[in-house]
């Protein structure tokens, strides 16, 4: 007896440690709900460059390639962001605005440096500008745990608490993009206009699907990836809906991304006229064509007619409510009343807040204000009403044709047509490109085959019938990928065309595309008011 | 005749109110105030003046040198001023009413929106208000007429025509002395530049209302005539007219800019952002990242007040009147440029003390512009173009006109090829580019390479000589 206790203690105390230590051994992650709760902290880039700057062989990239660093830092402008403040344009702009040393400004590093109002310090490796953690969140809670294939099984709202940001959500990665591309006072980014008159490049309309396309983007969507493990329950955790070649991603972020884009615009204006007790008036928030175009007699600016009802009285930027009706005709898919009746409302909602920008030069802040928090939730209501449905190849037909209608039906300032051009050309890319059916032998299909066989040529296809037709020297809608077209090249073309731009030709040219895109039924033919 | 009488006879005829002009003056203007027109009477229509025994008869009305009694006639076919009613009722005019929401369909909805319109382009309707009247119903034809520039005749209609005219008061009775340049030019701004009621804003510009830029010389040479201006041709009244212009202007603007900061009637247009210089804010986004300073900056009162606080600085230091003026200028300019939606009693408070401070520097060089010899102006131009650094075009395009109104009958430079020349020379480098409607001075990269400021600085000299 006296033999068998010290051995049956032994085998208990290893029982013990072994149901201790199953989570561990089983390769199960900690759970969300198991971590200590605490603020996740920004690391710097150097922790996912480890892994992510070139493929282990040792690896699988079925899900990911890990050579994302690479292409960033490569290619990606985001990566010279800080580096550009110190540039000679960057020094002459800090100049005129009397700054010493612009890599040191924190109203400059909010934006080029992700440098968040709530922090003292700018986050690490801030000189390596918009980095990983500025889009992908702060990865101190999850930068062990992400690296195991069992993070796939956790969903968005849990990863999100841990400090990851969900990305594949058009509406929370659109924002993340609008945060520093359109501007958010709560986070510190704003783009005023006294750095404009500097020099600063002005911010051009963003249309999501295209600017990330064009980063280039380091990954692949869902359907451009076979085989994974949990594959399955990846999908349903993430809402993607029956992905059989029927889920548009791209476009459901074209129209996701253009809602928020006019949902940021307005929280924008309304923020910086709260904050204007002074009387000082910002600038920046209006529509810079508003002020910045050549006086002509017989304008097509007349000829537009009157949004407000006010003559003289500049308004917000116009170009982020370009795709605001063609959600709407989305949402309503062939349901005529319901549209009408959706449309009614937005159009009681955006013209409270264009009246209340008009009621006197430069706007009434109060008016601006409360008409800002009408429309910020009834915009929320239409985002998830898109977003949690699926975007099938009928939709997908039927929002290029709505694009094409609101072509004719407005006379679209310069932004607004490139938003709408964009948006066309990465909407008819991803319907003319169908992604890989995976019936078949999955393991005979390769990324880079499909790439080259399908996508680049559908891709380069829709963009060469734009080319014919004018329109991309017309909008200098050729975008400053890779570090072959700089900010400066850009910016020079994209100057000279707006000086040039006729709303009327603009109308004329694409309407002279549609018959080359299945769209069904024609746009309608409006007459020039 | 004794010699004595008949020289008796000559001096009179050359000395009487019919004949003489500023030169030896029988109106004395005291101050601002005195020459700005006051309309508290009632018209009565130019059809009133236009009998043939009075103003209407009917000689040959091409020959206007001879037509000192065909003023009508001359008005009716040859003035612009005669049009400007029936402008109100072309196409553009139409859409500006629409637009502006003073009109619906036919029926007029905004009263005083209308009479800002009339006041200006149709002074005399003939109707009490506008209110209830269909648009239709609106006499346009009388155009701006006798009374708008000669003031409103129902009390001096039939006294003016007398022998006992000369002794009254034609000021009190409501006649408008536009025998004085002065009281002319000041007559003339209350529509080319505005007043209270008649204010051409941003809003009615951007409806397509050409913007107001008024120079009084260019404008009055210019305009036909239905009186004998015999000194127009002699440097001295081109002087004259010049200061009268330019202080007439300034005072108006002043005014108007005092009426808009107490009171927007009710249309809320503060900030005004007519009062500032149109490229200020529309000028093309530019790619072209270079080393100059900012261009076409936002200016206040760069038109309207043309050079007047450059040609006070000059004598700044000599003069406290010269330099209250100037910094009082300067003061309300810094404050309208900062564009602020908030700070309209401060402006009013500012073009108060403006307005007194013009009133007594420009009453000033008023009065001492008798003693001012012919070369003397010409001296002060000159040395503006040396000492002062101009950057805007609408400042450079008035130091043009001002030398080109002085210089022009100055021994006869305007017979002189050479200074047509320079002339021409001067303005195309102001012209705009081709295509655009705005100035595109100062092309901050020549000027800085020095290879423009140098040659038009000397242009200029040479057109002073």
């Amino acid at each position: 007896m006296k033999r068998v206790a010290p051995i049956l203690f032994r085998l208990r105390l290893g029982w013990l440690l072994t149901i201790a230590c199953w989570p561990t051994l089983s390769g199960q992650a900690l759970r969300a709900q198991d971590m200590p709760a605490k603020p996740a902290v920004y690391q710097g880039i150097t922790r996912c460059l480890d892994c992510h700057y070139a493929p282990n062989p040792l690896r699988s990239t079925d899900f990911v390639f890990m050579n994302e660093g690479k292409i960033w830092l490569e290619n990606d402008k985001h990566a010279i962001a800080y580096q550009q403040l110190g540039s000679e344009w960057g020094k002459r702009i800090a100049a005129k605005l009397g700054i010493e040393d612009a890599q040191a400004e924190r109203a400059c590093l909010s934006c080029h440096a992700n440098w968040q109002s709530e922090y003292d310090q700018p986050p690490r490796s801030f000189e390596h500008g918009v980095h990983c953690e500025a889009c992908h969140g702060p990865s101190s809670q999850w930068e062990v745990s992400h690296a195991d294939t069992t993070w796939r099984q956790l969903s968005p709202k849990s990863k999100q608490e841990l400090g990851m940001h969900d990305l594949r959500s058009p509406s929370v990665g659109s924002r993340v993009c609008f945060s520093c591309h359109i501007g958010d006072k709560d986070q510190g980014k704003f783009v005023t206009h006294a750095m404009y008159a500097a020099g600063h490049p002005p911010l051009s309309s963003f249309e999501i699907g295209s600017f990330r396309k064009q980063m280039p983007s380091h990954w692949r969507s869902f359907q451009e990836k076979p085989k994974f493990k949990h594959r399955a329950e990846f999908a349903r955790l993430n809402g993607i809906i029956d992905e059989e070649n029927e889920n548009l991603p791209e476009t459901k972020a074209v129209v996701v991304g253009g809602i928020v884009a006019f949902r940021e615009s307005v929280r924008l204006i309304a923020n910086q006229l709260q904050q204007n007790e002074t009387g000082r008036i910002e600038f920046a928030v209006f529509d810079c064509s508003a002020c910045h175009h050549e006086l002509r007699t017989k304008s097509w600016r007349q000829q537009r007619g009157r949004i407000a009802n006010r003559p003289g009285r500049p308004l917000p930027a116009i170009w982020p409510e370009t795709l605001v009706r063609v959600a709407l005709h989305h949402v309503a898919r062939d349901d005529e009343p319901l549209f009408q009746s959706l449309n009614d409302e937005f159009e009681v909602l955006r013209n409270e807040l264009l009246v209340a920008a008009a009621s006197r030069p430069f706007g009434d802040r109060e008016q601006v204000s409360v008409s800002a928090s009408r429309i910020v939730p009834w915009l929320d209501e239409i985002v998830s009403r898109v977003e949690n449905d699926v975007v099938a190849r009928k939709d997908g037909q039927r929002i290029l044709r709505s694009m094409f209608q609101k072509t004719q039906e407005d006379l679209l300032d310069f932004e607004s047509a490139r938003m709408l051009s964009w948006a066309m050309i990465t909407t008819a890319t991803e319907l003319s490109a169908p992604y890989p059916s995976f019936d078949n032998d999955v393991r005979r299909f390769t990324h880079s085959q499909w790439l080259e066989d399908v996508r680049l040529p559908a891709e380069n296809l829709v963009k060469d019938r734009w080319k014919n037709a004018g329109l991309f020297s017309d909008l200098s809608l050729q975008l400053p990928s890779r570090p072959e077209r700089t900010i400066e090249v850009d910016m020079s073309h994209r100057a000279a065309a707006a000086m040039r731009y006729d709303a009327v030709r603009f109308r004329t040219r694409v309407l002279k595309l549609e018959n080359q895109f299945e769209t069904s039924t024609p746009a309608r033919e409006v007459l020039p008011r | 005749m004794p010699n004595a009488i008949r020289l008796l006879i000559v001096g009179w005829c050359i000395c009487s109110p019919a004949t003489c002009s500023e030169l030896s003056p029988t109106i004395k203007v005291s101050s601002l105030a005195q020459a700005t027109p006051i309309r508290r009477f009632d018209s009565i229509g130019s059809s009133s003046c236009s009998a043939t025994a009075c103003h209407g008869r009917i000689l040959a009305a091409d020959d206007l040198h001879r037509a000192v009694a065909s003023e009508f006639q001359a008005w009716q076919k040859h003035d612009p001023h005669a049009r400007a009613g029936w402008k109100l009722g072309n196409a553009l005019s139409m859409q500006i009413l629409r637009d502006l929401e003073i009109v619906r369909g036919k029926r007029i909805i905004d009263q005083d929106g209308l009479n800002n319109c009339l006041n200006c382009h149709a002074p005399e309707t003939g109707l009490d208000d506008t209110e209830n009247v269909s648009l239709g119903s609106i006499s346009l034809s009388r155009g701006v007429g006798c009374e708008s520039c000669h003031g409103a005749a129902e009390k001096w209609v039939a006294p003016h025509a007398s022998s006992d005219w000369a002794a009254m008061n034609h000021m009190d009775r409501g006649m408008f002395q536009t025998k004085s340049l002065l009281v002319r030019a000041r007559v003339c701004v209350d529509c080319h530049v505005g007043a209270p009621g008649r204010s051409v804003n941003h809003d009615l510009i951007a409806a397509g209302h050409p913007a107001l830029q008024f120079e009084m010389t260019q404008y009055h040479n210019r305009l036909p005539k239905h009186w004998h201006e015999r000194d127009q041709t002699t440097a001295r009244f081109q002087t004259q007219l010049w200061w009268a212009g330019q202080i007439a202007t300034a005072d108006a603007a002043a005014l108007l800019l005092e009426s808009r900061a107490n009171d927007d009637n009710g249309r809320s247009t503060w900030p005004e952002l007519a009062e500032f210089n149109c490229s200020g804010c529309h000028q093309a986004i530019s790619a072209h990242v270079n080393e100059s300073t900012l261009r076409n900056q936002l200016a206040w009162g760069e038109w309207n007040f043309a050079i007047l606080p450059q040609l006070a600085s000059l004598h700044a230091e000599t003069s406290p009147k010269a330099s209250r003026f100037e910094q009082s200028f300067r003061r309300l300019a810094s404050e309208m440029e900062l564009l602020n939606n908030s700070n309209r009693q401060r402006v009013a408070g500012l073009v108060g003390s403006l307005r007194s401070e013009l009133d007594e520097w420009g009453m000033h060089q008023w009065r001492n512009l008798e003693r001012l010899s012919e070369d003397g102006m010409r001296d002060r131009l000159a040395e503006l173009v040396r000492q002062q650094e101009f950057i805007s075009a609408d400042q450079i395009t008035h130091l043009l006109l001002a030398i080109v109104s002085v210089q022009r009958y100055r021994k006869n430079l305007h017979g002189d090829e050479q200074w047509i020349e320079d002339v021409r020379r001067a303005s195309d480098q102001l012209r705009f580019p081709v295509g655009r409607e705005l100035p595109d001075w100062p092309n901050r990269d020549l000027l800085e390479s020095s290879s423009q400021q140098q040659p038009f600085q000397s242009l200029l000299l040479r057109l002073l000589r």
